[in-house]
């Protein structure tokens, strides 16, 4: 099997220099005008509005078809009702176009007449020595080409690649990621996967220097065998993060075996998964909260918390939580509690782990940097979760503490949503996830620690 | 493979046990000592064979319900009662063709379950989990795609929730963990080799003394 360089055969898609979005339009409420704001807004370059309708769309000059643009075009954007698609996809052949996106629906998602044309327009592209997304997608978001998603995602460039077989799921993710200082290097919305596949996007992601951390949302894969193949390679080298849906059934298998019924969908896509160290995620909320941790701290070393909260409460539900998800606790040497209780009052305080500072490090935040040093230079932690109740002092204390420090970090509040609001921007600036609840926090660093786990193996 | 050809030219998609637990042998995979019989001439042979306490079962290639129909009986330790045991089984089996199984008897408190499937996307899968009666209820059981390695063998082995019953506790000896693997392992094969089969119960897998031995086995065909 000759050797695919998927970094070759991907790039021109992922780094067109000219597009022509076909459907173009200047009319407010059509898709076609709401892509025209999406690329004037990143400033895509060479953009060419595609319209028999019009001479000129926002600005630019607008040609009837593909073939009457003079330039080269490496891209195609099809916004078009699905009975113009196939022929559009001809004439983008004819030009010379490499990549084609094709955001209308009305396809295979329908029924079988659809998945008849889209083998056809997937034939005619491949012969053509075109590759196609979609259809039914929305497209490419990667900030380095100026490509974007509906929603507008952050314009940094950044490591973080997503294949996504929802369109409206990568979108908002997307969006709040960046929102929340995350960066993206490409995402992609697989759409029908007429021709490139989430398999292959997985393949150029793994591939991609560029990307250092890949986030997945999957409904089913067409090579299952394949994709158990790659996919613990892919996990190995770089963290993925994956929403698998779509677990139950439309009636039932037909076994005949006691292990044939017990097999359902989501009992082998675990065994897939799991052996793969893939990080498993519920909810956008989930996928979100792990992203943050992968993003911004380092992967801890081992699977040992030192947890410190201001009023104690939180403590013993959160060291539960820890517990519960595979984490240790561990009890702390008596030098660390030593210099622990030198620090802390007396009374209502526990120099044991979880470290309980009380109601005085509400006023006094100091103690919180005292006791943040100690346990980041003890050998027996390998992670941090600090509880506590917000504001900019506390934050500081907390970003100068834990500077330079090899252990994973994590904040958690419990307080109303906006001091978190508030607050965020300066974690987000210091590399410090910071959570609104320290159960989720836990969460989070427990899919570090397994992930960590993993790739030591 | 000639006991999977001669089934599926007969017609049939199940294996018997005794022709399962051969298929399952030929690929290293423990099973129990044991012997069909039909008359009580072979009978009087098998039982010095095999030796008490030992177990008497109907056996045959469209036998099912086993246990339903008392065509299991366990813990038997004389020939006279192997005798009158093995009359009342045959009386019920050999109207369809049925014989009966004179098998060693496994001792041991620990049950554990594997097996084979095809999925549709991933193709053969290997089930390894809790195995006896409870195994649908409880599900503690765990998937991997073939082929098997040592290291998913292994992996699979520390997945199921019960895995603290393969090591040595309560003065039960500790499961044989490269015998197990072996198991796991040598069904992928199957899997992987033997496209007629098309699923594979082997439930209960008895820990004696740590060793892992395939009580009951069901091989499901396809054409």
């Amino acid at each position: 099997m000759a050797f695919r360089n998927i970094i070759e055969e991907l790039n021109p898609i992922f780094y067109p220099r000219s597009l022509a979005l076909i459907g173009a339009s200047a009319t407010q409420g059509k898709i076609g005008r709401m892509f025209m704001d999406r690329f004037l807004d990143t400033g895509f370059q060479t953009l060419y509005p595609v319209n028999p309708g019009a001479d000129e769309i926002l600005g630019l000059k607008a040609y009837g078809s593909v073939k009457d643009i003079p330039g080269p075009v490496d891209m195609a954007f099809i916004v078009l009702p699905p009975k113009l698609v196939v022929d559009t996809v001809k004439d983008c052949v004819k030009k010379g176009v490499k990549g084609i996106i094709i955001n209308s629906s009305g396809f295979g998602e329908i029924g079988k007449q659809g998945k008849e044309i889209e083998k056809e327009m997937a034939r005619i592209a491949r012969e053509g020595g075109a590759r196609i997304i979609g259809p039914n997608c929305i497209g490419i978001y990667c900030p380095a080409s100026k490509l974007s998603f509906p929603m507008g995602p952050g314009k940094e460039i950044g490591t973080v690649g997503v294949v996504s077989q929802s369109g409206s799921l990568a979108d908002h993710l997307s969006l709040i990621a960046t929102r929340n200082g995350v960066r993206f290097s490409k995402a992609v919305s697989c759409g029908n996967e007429c021709d490139l596949n989430a398999l292959d996007f997985f393949e150029y992601l793994s591939e991609d220097p560029e990307t250092k951390i890949i986030v997945s949302y999957l409904e089913g894969i067409k090579e299952g065998g394949k994709f158990n193949g790659l996919i613990k390679k892919i996990s190995k080298k770089k963290p993925v993060i994956l929403w698998k849906c779509g677990e139950s059934e439309a009636g039932s298998r037909a076994a005949a075996s006691h292990t044939g019924a017990l097999a359902g969908s989501r009992e082998v896509w675990d065994g897939v998964l799991g052996g793969a160290g893939v990080i498993r995620a519920n909810s956008l909320e989930e996928i979100l909260d792990a992203l943050y941790a992968f993003y911004f701290q380092p992967l801890p070393k081992g699977k040992r918390v030192g947890l410190i909260t201001g009023p104690g409460g939180p403590a013993v539900g959160t060291t539960d939580a820890f517990l519960s998800m595979g984490l240790e606790v561990p009890r702390l040497s008596e030098s660390t509690k030593e210099k622990i209780r030198k620090v802390i009052p007396p009374a209502g305080t526990s120099a044991e782990n979880p470290v309980d500072l009380s109601l005085a490090s509400i006023v006094n935040k100091k103690i919180f940097s005292e006791v943040i040093k100690t346990l980041s230079g003890d050998d027996n932690i390998d992670m941090l979760q600090i509880i506590g109740i917000g504001g900019k002092e506390f934050h500081d204390i907390i970003a100068e503490t834990t500077k330079g420090m090899d252990k994973t970090v994590a904040v958690s509040y419990i307080m109303p949503m906006e001091t978190v609001m508030a607050d965020i921007k300066m974690y987000i600036e210091s590399g410090i996830p910071l959570y609104s609840d320290p159960r989720r926090a836990a969460k989070a660093l427990a899919k570090m620690a397994h992930y960590a786990e993993f790739q030591r193996r | 493979m000639e006991i999977i050809n001669a089934a599926l030219s007969e017609g049939r998609t199940v294996l018997s046990e005794h022709e399962s637990k051969r298929l399952l042998r030929s690929y290293g995979i423990p099973v129990t000592r044991e012997i069909e019989v039909s008359s009580l001439e072979s009978l009087k042979k098998a039982v010095q064979e095999i030796g008490f306490p030992l177990v008497l079962k109907g056996s045959g290639p469209r036998l099912s319900h086993k246990t339903e129909r008392n065509l299991v009986r366990v813990d038997i330790r004389s020939e006279g009662e192997s005798n009158e045991i093995f009359q009342e089984i045959l009386k019920d089996v050999e109207g369809e063709g049925g014989a009966v199984l004179v098998q060693e008897m496994i001792k041991g408190r620990r049950e554990l379950a594997a097996g084979l499937m095809r999925d549709p996307q991933f193709g053969p899968c290997v089930m390894f989990g809790l195995g006896g009666i409870f195994t649908e209820i409880l599900k503690d059981i765990v998937f991997r795609v073939a082929p098997i390695d040592e290291a998913d063998a292994f992996e699979m082995m520390q997945g199921i929730k019960s895995r603290k019953i393969l090591e040595g506790i309560r003065a039960l000896a500790r499961a044989d963990l490269n015998a197990l693997a072996g198991i796991i392992i040598n069904l992928g094969k199957i899997g992987l080799e033997q496209k007629n089969v098309k699923e594979i119960d082997i439930n209960p897998i008895i820990l004696n003394n740590g060793s892992p031995v395939a009580v009951d086995a069901l091989v499901v065909l396809q054409q």
